[in-house]
């Protein structure tokens, strides 16, 4: 069995939320206040803890979600019951809500906050969809183990490491008679030292003067044992080392942070195998990448996936015996982690500011675009901090695009999975040229009002600017990015606006070299391709092109003296090559400057020019704030619309 | 079917003013509530009038059954007010938790509830002089001697070359049970009855009953028997104040010894009465209806004052002809088809009915539009009792309580294979043997699970494979099975044929059929009368299978002085007062004029369905062509 399903109703930013889990590893990413700390809140309030003594999560009235007056409700639906498993939880069989051809098993919990004049609310649970639990001891077959964040693993290790080795230690030994056994040698063991020089000697000198002090009363004598030989004092009394390969062990504490780390979330895992108590138990991992530089963060996932494939319990399985699987949930804002982890298993939070209901009554009318910006702002309505829950495996992505896009999606691509924009550009160049030119596009912004005011709106758009990832698909191959980030699911997306910067391919020759065919126009496919298949709504994509490609477009009479100055850095003997771009006439400017990128060739102006450095170059010169430059208008459009700042201005 | 649909509908609903002063009125309190009378809404606002904060005195919510108290719960938008110190559940529930448990002495082995004796196993141990086990016996208590009396029904039979006389069973199965319960710590509800009066006149139980609850509030209290009416008067005695809530029109438990003159011993010492008669779910034709069929003629109808007290439907009668032959008089030819006729009918109504209810008396009357039925598990033969539990088992849909049921039977069966040699309830075995239920529970889950499918496959065949998976079951370390070749499956009085399918030796018919999707806007439930019991619909239908049936209640009908005909009278009048807007009768046609006659006689407006009109000719030969399989669908077992 394993948590399919988590629904929340008026809990924290999880106000009516719905989040489908992977039967082994869900990863959950998204920006920071996203609401991923809320759901791993929920399910420590909705499973119970491994075992007694480790920190635990208890209601608080901060839980009830800003408005509602509760109750909080936390629901957790489990699927792929085992016919044992059934049993166990046969107080909580329902019919799968969304296959009533199946069984699933439903637990939930619920708060109500108390009203003013009391201290503690109430706290209700649910089995099957029935009120009450009737056995809560089935309940706890069921279990979590929550691994904070920042933790302060040496000093968990140093303190806390005697409860998890003793259960090590007893697993590894097996039955009582063996850890007997093993008692009875460790004390053998130490019991010679006892009779060892120093140790009687101590004694016999703390054993004088307390004589002489007790003789008068009731005489006392003293003697020094080592600890009782229980495994308990054992595993206390051994310390956990790392060691460096080829550098002597030292202790945990004096050890790095982040391999004390990886050492205790080992621990833990082994732990879990020794004690297989349970019938699940869902491992939940809070920003593992605290302390881990990025190659030990895919070791890590790797690690977790293994122990979660690893399911003991096959078909001939003694049925009286819990089944010990593993589940994982992890939250992280690591693209490093997003990217390590296949495409499905990844489920986007982000936040939403969703109108108080109160405010929309008040508001009455929505307010149209059109009014006037000067009309003094009322204030801000009151919003509600929600959490929009967008699962990849629940966007139909093919099983190609699932492949495609989990091998595409690196470390630097994966910056997309976080923030509400994004720009899809195919390459280098453009990656290279859009910081200055969506600087260039604010200063030449003129919103109205006075002088601070304008200045605070451009600090805005700068500011949505470098907030938004510019990701190079090194290729042409859009459509698995745009699925991704615009298919909705429960009317959610991972991006609300993405901007796609192409070209529109080069003309085609045919076979014999002389023949042209129109250009293929990728910018109606892609349109196509988002209404149609993606049904991204109408606003939350623009698609602009460059005619036929970016270089080409930058060629404007006032850019001309700029580009010649690149040029003659990057190809100092060519100076007759830019004399041609120079003396053509200005519709066919572009055209021959374009060809400058093309290759050494008869007949050509081809003189290799490389697309990345000219444009590295390029924005270098363009870093300077004095230097005048006019942007293409296709990316002065995409770029306005991006950072969302109206008006004109001349390009 | 919806439970009293309307008043949950309403959340803010304003009570009338007769609902005001039942809300209102302070206890000890008798309400009499006609059908409809909003009980469940003035009952939970009554509970909502609680002051916000913490009580130390709670108010106890007793229903009849556990499905009217989750009503309770789930229309209580307080959540504080469903726990501690409050109580909703079942007057079992609560006497156990009140009245019995706090008091009992703190003695091994722990005290054991059990649904009845035949929980408990039939070894020799358990039986009377080694030959009858206590289940066959039946125990009732004498309120004025004070004592448990044992009866022996079929006792020629069953003593037929017996050497001791009847007697001396019977005073035989009188010592086995006390000391089942004395030192055994088993205990039936009957045993639960008994020790709950015995505290009930103690005056410290009283005083700590009349602390803990400012009022214990008795819904459906017609349904009480005797013994039920007898602890309630001696809490009521001691001072606990009571609301007892009742019809007395709609008491149908009278063959438990539920009648209106038992309840009225005690309703009668209850100073404070109040009557509710606006009928807020019925037609006022059906009010009319209604009034016909109470116990005492002279009382005037309710007054109907929902949403549908104008709606003008006449009773519909929809008679079935089962003849096959040109004489045929009815299209319909079955109960079944008649349902179908039925929510025909009242989904072409204006508005469209949302929910229909078939009802009959019996189980097997019950008509039904497809296949959607429930089973009953069958009552011996472990082996039928198995494949019952593993069809459940295998159907997400079931019933959960079928579900329960169905594991515990796979559970008990393991349990007397596993230990042959211990004695007693499975459970306790199984505690002794360190197995708790939750562990047990995966071991019968399993078992189910591995079972062959209960589908067209010979009877022999499958008690075959599944008696060979019980004994390759994995099993407890200590478990200790007597030899394999010992172990069977019992097929119980049935007499069956080996070819048989298991199915239809299981009871659960002779296959599954699609339900059709003609009745996808309209819900339609199935089920029997006394489980209807508090619900409602737009439409329903009432079954008679046989001319016996029906012709029973119309003699009811027409004269009820004696005390089987009251009670038929009163089971009817409940099945009558759950609809809204339109009542119909489907029964053989055989009895129609009698039918018409008494309606006529009663000034009851009605109508024939169109499909029920005479088969002309060639119309009957049309029908005559359709295949055989479609006659009539097989009752359940």
């Amino acid at each position: 069995m394993y948590l399919a399903r988590l629904e929340a109703s008026g809990f924290r930013s999880l106000r009516e939320t719905r989040i489908d889990l992977r039967p082994e590893v869900t990863i959950l990413v998204g920006e920071n206040n996203g609401g991923k700390t809320n759901v791993i809140d929920a399910v420590q309030l909705l499973v119970d803890p491994l075992e007694e003594g480790r920190a635990r999560r208890w209601w608080t009235r901060d839980d009830v979600a800003d408005g509602c007056s509760g109750p909080v409700t936390l629901t957790g639906v489990y699927r792929e019951l085992s016919p044992a498993e059934s049993g166990t939880h046969l107080h909580a069989l329902a019919p799968d809500p969304d296959w009533g051809v199946k069984r699933c098993a439903v637990y939930g919990v619920s708060y109500t906050p108390p009203p003013s004049n009391r201290r503690s609310g109430d706290r209700g649970r649910s089995a099957g969809g029935r009120e009450g639990d009737p056995e809560p001891a089935a309940r706890r077959m069921i279990r979590q183990v929550y691994l904070p964040p920042l933790r302060d693993a040496q000093q968990e290790l140093s303190s806390g490491a005697g409860q998890s080795l003793k259960l090590i230690l007893s697993s590894v030994l097996g039955d009582e008679k063996k850890i007997e056994e093993f008692e009875e040698s460790y004390a053998k063991a130490i019991q010679a030292f006892e009779q060892e020089p120093p140790v009687t000697v101590a004694v016999d000198r703390i054993n004088a003067p307390l004589g002489s002090l007790t003789e008068g009363a009731r005489a006392q004598a003293m003697s020094l044992r080592f600890a009782e030989p229980k495994i308990e004092a054992i595993a206390r009394a051994l310390r956990a080392r790392l060691n460096d390969e080829g550098i002597e062990a030292q202790d945990i504490t004096r050890s790095g942070l982040g391999y004390a780390n990886l050492l205790y979330i080992a621990t833990v895992l082994t732990e879990l195998e020794a004690a297989q108590e349970a019938d699940l138990t869902v491992l939940l991992v809070e920003e593992p990448e605290a302390h881990l530089h990025p190659q030990l963060q895919s070791l890590l996932l790797k690690l977790l996936y293994d122990r979660a494939a690893k399911q003991p319990s096959g078909p001939g399985a003694d049925p009286g015996r819990p089944s010990g699987r593993i589940q994982v949930l992890i939250t992280t804002h690591s693209p490093v982690l997003a990217a390590a982890a296949p495409v499905a298993d990844l489920v986007v939070l982000h936040a939403r500011d969703e109108p108080s209901p109160a405010q929309q009554v008040d508001d009455g009318v929505q307010r149209s675009e059109d009014d006037d910006q000067d009309v003094p702002v009322q204030a801000a309505p009151r919003a509600y901090r929600t959490t929009a829950v967008i699962p990849v495996a629940a966007l139909n992505l093919s099983a190609q695009e699932k492949a495609k896009l989990s091998r595409y999606l690196d470390v630097t691509k994966s910056a997309m999975l976080f923030g509400p924009r994004v720009i899809l550009v195919e390459g280098t160049a453009e990656t290279l040229l859009l910081p200055p030119f969506a600087e260039i596009a604010v200063r030449e912004w003129r919103p109205a009002g006075d002088k601070r005011h304008v200045a605070r709106l451009r600090g805005a758009a700068r500011s949505t600017f470098r907030g938004t990832p510019i990701v190079s698909v090194d290729g042409v191959d859009f459509k698995p990015f745009l699925k991704i980030l615009l298919s909705g699911h429960g009317g959610e997306r991972i991006a609300e606006k993405v901007l796609v910067i192409t070209d529109r391919d080069p003309k085609r020759r045919d076979g014999d070299g002389t023949a042209t065919r129109g250009g293929y126009n990728r910018k109606d496919s892609l349109t196509a391709y988002l209404r149609d298949d993606v049904e991204a709504p109408d606003g939350s994509y623009l698609i602009v092109e460059g005619d036929p490609t970016l270089e080409p477009q930058l060629v404007h009479s006032e850019n001309l003296a700029l580009l010649e100055k690149v040029f003659a850095e990057l190809r100092p003997g060519s100076a007759h090559r830019w004399e041609k771009v120079a003396q053509a006439d200005a519709d066919l400017q572009p055209l021959v400057f374009g060809e400058l990128f093309g290759p050494y060739a008869e007949g050509s102006n081809g003189v290799d020019l490389p697309k990345g450095e000219y444009a590295y170059r390029l924005s270098a010169l363009l870093a300077d704030p004095a230097q005048n430059f006019v942007v293409p208008p296709y990316l002065a459009e995409g770029l306005r619309w991006i950072m969302a700042i109206g008006g004109s201005h001349g390009v | 079917m919806a439970y009293d649909g309307h008043e949950a509908d309403g959340m803010g609903m304003q009570p009338t003013g007769e609902q005001q002063t039942a809300i209102a009125a302070p206890s000890p309190l008798y309400l009499e509530a006609c059908p409809g009378a909003g009980k469940t809404f003035i009952l939970v606002e009554r509970h909502l009038a609680t002051p916000i904060g913490k009580q130390r005195q709670g108010r106890a919510l007793i229903s009849f059954t556990n499905r009217a108290a989750d009503e309770i719960r789930h229309r209580c938008h307080r959540p504080e007010l469903l726990e501690f110190p409050h109580f909703t559940g079942t007057l079992d529930t609560f006497l156990w938790h009140f009245l019995v448990r706090p008091f009992l002495p703190d003695t091994a082995p722990p005290w054991q509830r059990i649904m009845s004796w035949a929980d408990i196993g039939s070894s020799d141990a358990y039986k009377v002089f080694g030959r009858l086990p206590l289940a066959s016996f039946g125990f009732g208590y004498d309120l004025r001697r004070g004592e448990v009396v044992v009866t022996l029904p079929d006792a020629t039979a069953k003593l037929t070359n017996a050497t001791r006389t009847e007697a001396e069973f019977l005073s035989g199965a009188k010592a086995l049970r006390n000391s089942l319960w004395q030192q055994h710590h088993y205990f039936t509800s009957l045993e639960l009855r008994v020790m709950a009066l015995e505290n009930a006149t103690d005056p410290h139980v009283r005083t700590i009953l009349r602390s803990r609850f400012s009022e214990i509030v008795v819904d459906e209290a017609q349904d009480c028997t005797e013994l039920d009416i007898a602890i309630l008067g001696k809490l009521h005695e001691g001072g606990v104040p009571l609301v007892v809530v009742a019809d007395p029109n709609q008491a149908i438990y009278e063959y438990q010894g539920a009648t209106p003159a038992v309840m009225g011993t005690l309703t009668s010492k209850i100073g404070q009465h109040r009557r509710l008669t606006g009928n807020h779910r019925c037609s006022q034709r059906i009010c009319d209806l209604a009034a016909t069929m109470r116990s005492t003629k002279s009382a005037i109808a309710d007054r109907a004052t929902g949403q549908w007290s104008t709606d003008q439907s006449p009773v519909l009668l929809v008679p079935f002809d089962t003849n096959d032959t040109n004489s045929r008089k009815t299209r319909i030819r079955s109960k079944d088809e008649a349902a179908g006729a039925f929510a025909r009918r009242a989904a072409s109504m204006e508005p469209a009915c949302a929910d229909v209810l078939c009802l009959a008396w019996a189980h097997a009357a019950v008509p039904h539009l497809d296949q959607t039925r429930r089973s009953k598990a069958p009552a011996d033969g472990t082996a039928w009792m198995l494949a019952w539990a593993s069809a459940v088992h295998r159907n997400p849909g079931a019933d959960h309580q079928d579900l329960v049921d169905g594991v515990r039977i796979a559970q008990t069966i393991l349990v007397r294979f596993w230990y042959p040699n211990d004695q007693g309830h499975p459970e306790r075995i199984l505690t002794a043997h360190g197995v708790d239920a939750i562990t047990a529970r995966r071991y019968a889950f399993s078992l189910l699970a591995s079972l062959p499918d209960v589908d067209a496959r010979p009877a022999g065949d499958w008690i075959r494979d599944a008696r060979k998976r019980i004994i390759d079951h994995p099993a407890p370390s200590d478990a200790a099975p007597a030899p394999a070749r010992n172990f069977r499956l019992g097929t119980g009085s049935r007499d069956f044929d080996r070819g048989e399918t298991i199915a239809v030796a299981a009871g659960l018919g002779a296959g599954q059929q699609q339900p059709c999707g003609e009745f996808e806007d309209i819900s339609v439930t199935s089920t029997t009368i006394h489980k209807a019991k508090g619900g409602e619909a737009d439409a329903v239908l009432i079954a008679f299978a046989t001319p016996k049936a029906l012709r029973q209640f119309l003699a009811a009908w027409r004269d009820d002085s004696t005390t089987e005909t009251s009670e038929t009278l009163r089971v009817y009048y409940v099945a009558v007062t759950r609809g809204r807007r339109l009542i119909g009768f489907t029964y053989p046609y055989s009895c129609h004029g009698e039918m018409v006659k008494h309606l006529e006689s009663l000034n009851v407006e009605f109508t024939v369905a169109p499909e029920c009109e005479p088969v002309e000719q060639g119309r009957r030969q049309r029908a005559r062509r359709e295949p055989a399989g479609m006659e009539a669908i097989p009752g359940l077992g």
